[in-house]
């Protein structure tokens, strides 16, 4: 059974969204800028200190400084600082777009909230707006990363889609949101990580774009599940402790119930009256293929998903701080990460990324080491 | 002879399924329901090629054949009653 411990639904949570979402202004300019020639500084302080470091710097530093910005990876696309203004480089924003469906299988449909306006009557429209928002935040801040394609892409959203519709989904250049039934799905607007989930697919997209089929598939799944809990994570400012580490907390309906939970695949929901019990695997013991889901993508996705959780819980700390940039690192090496890659590509990825950040020997590339083997792979 | 309609994927990733026996059908509605499945399964292409994540997968079986719709797949008039019925007694 899963614990909820913490949630970002504004009708039931205690921390609400506007306290735990900030997206970037003027004071924090800058402050993605994590892996580059800052002097003598560690990665590690880095990553303690952005902000401070970079206040301490000269403007002329902070160009310099914008122009060897992070690179993500060999899949990155070349700077985007690089070409812009000065004015635009030091302060990438967020353009989100909500629209309305209006129950119809229509999309995008009516424009609702556009970046920067006040938020509406309809709580659905002002959850996904914040949360694109916190996703956003979460790769500038984090990973120096730009939006979806690291060029600024515009958030498109639609809520409202069909009719009781029990899902979301990313369709290759939006995000699209269901109400749910009423009766086993609230609406899918209800969970941060959801939302960060479906952008994370369009992340995944620019990058490594694993294929949507068996182990890449899964990869693919669980990429967008990391990245979705991490996001929320970081909104609600928790730690590894801290973390319930579920996703869908809130959309499954019922207090003992989410749809998938990292720290403890296959036990999001145990005996749901209509679901029965959650069938994702922890490890490669119970790796099975579905052909109605792409040869088990969201059922696979529970291995590297556990293995994510096992390291970042060994490390300790913020999940983003250290394993998640080893993730993010793997997510856009292309050539470590191809199109069909496999469980221990991405293994091979992510120790190969750790080892480049920390070192081979450092404990954050043992804890990696360890959680991929722990989990079978 | 039943005919069943299944739907997997979608975020939640569970199979979802409906039958129906069609022996009170009309030899018209089989008919085409056999064309369709013959249609849909050499108009097949890889559902990786989409780039939609998370979208539902459907899949029709009868007489021993299975073929992948979609939501947007149009099918003959004559079958729109029958898988409006599968679709609505879908269940996990
Ligand atoms: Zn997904």
């Amino acid at each position: 059974m899963c614990t909820k411990n913490a949630c970002f639904n504004p009708g039931q949570c205690i921390i609400p969204p506007y306290m735990t979402i900030k997206l970037i202004s003027a004071s924090d300019e800058m402050q993605g800028f994590t892996k580059l020639s800052l002097g003598n500084f560690s990665v590690d302080e880095e990553m303690r200190g952005r902000r401070q470091a970079f206040s301490k710097i000269t403007h002329t530093q902070k160009i310099t400084l914008a122009n060897e910005q992070f690179q993500p990876g060999d899949g990155e696309k070349a700077s985007l600082l690089g070409i812009q203004s000065e004015e635009s480089l030091i302060t990438p924003k967020v353009n989100r777009e909500v629209y309305d469906a209006g129950h119809q299988p229509v999309q995008p449909g009516k424009l609702v909230r556009k970046e920067g306006s006040a938020p509406v009557a309809d709580k659905d429209v002002n959850n996904v707006y914040d949360y694109a928002g916190a996703t956003w935040d979460l790769y500038y801040s984090i990973f120096g990363r730009n939006s979806i394609d690291n060029a600024g892409m515009k958030l498109i959203q639609t809520v409202h889609y069909r009719k009781d519709y029990q899902n979301a989904f990313w369709d290759g250049k939006q995000m699209v949101y269901g109400d749910g039934d009423g009766k086993i799905f609230s609406s899918f607007t209800s969970d941060i990580d959801i939302a960060g989930h479906e952008l994370t697919h369009g992340v995944v997209q620019y990058e490594c774009n694993l294929a949507y089929q068996d182990q890449s598939g899964a990869l693919n799944e669980s990429l967008a599940d990391v990245f979705g809990v991490m996001i929320k994570q970081k909104a609600l400012n928790q730690d590894v402790k801290a973390s319930n580490w579920l996703i869908g907390e809130n959309t499954l309906i019922g207090s003992n119930y989410a749809i998938r939970s990292l720290k403890a695949p296959g036990t999001a929901y145990v005996n749901h009256p209509d679901l029965g019990t959650d069938p994702q695997p922890a490890d490669m013991s119970g790796y099975s293929a579905d052909p109605n889901d792409n040869g088990g993508v969201h059922l696979n996705s529970g291995i590297p998903n556990h293995a994510f959780y096992l390291a970042a819980f060994n490390v300790g700390g913020f999940s983003w701080e250290k394993v998640g940039m080893v993730w993010y690192k793997a997510m856009c090496n292309k050539s470590l990460v191809p199109v069909n890659a496999t469980f221990a590509d991405f293994k091979a990825a992510t120790i190969a990324e750790s080892a480049k950040l920390f070192g081979a020997s450092d404990k954050v590339t043992k804890a990696v080491q360890d959680a991929w083997k722990t989990v079978g792979v | 002879m039943k005919v069943k309609l299944i739907q997997g994927g979608g975020f939640m990733g569970r199979t979802k399924s409906a039958e129906e026996d069609l022996t009170e059908y009309s030899p018209d509605v089989k008919q085409h329901l056999e064309d369709t499945l013959e249609e849909l399964q050499k108009s097949a292409t890889a559902n990786t090629d989409s780039a939609k994540r998370d979208d539902f997968n459907y899949f029709i079986e009868y007489n021993g054949n299975r073929a992948q719709l979609s939501e947007d797949t149009e099918l003959p008039k004559e079958l729109h009653g029958l898988v409006d019925k599968l679709k609505n007694d879908l269940k996990y």
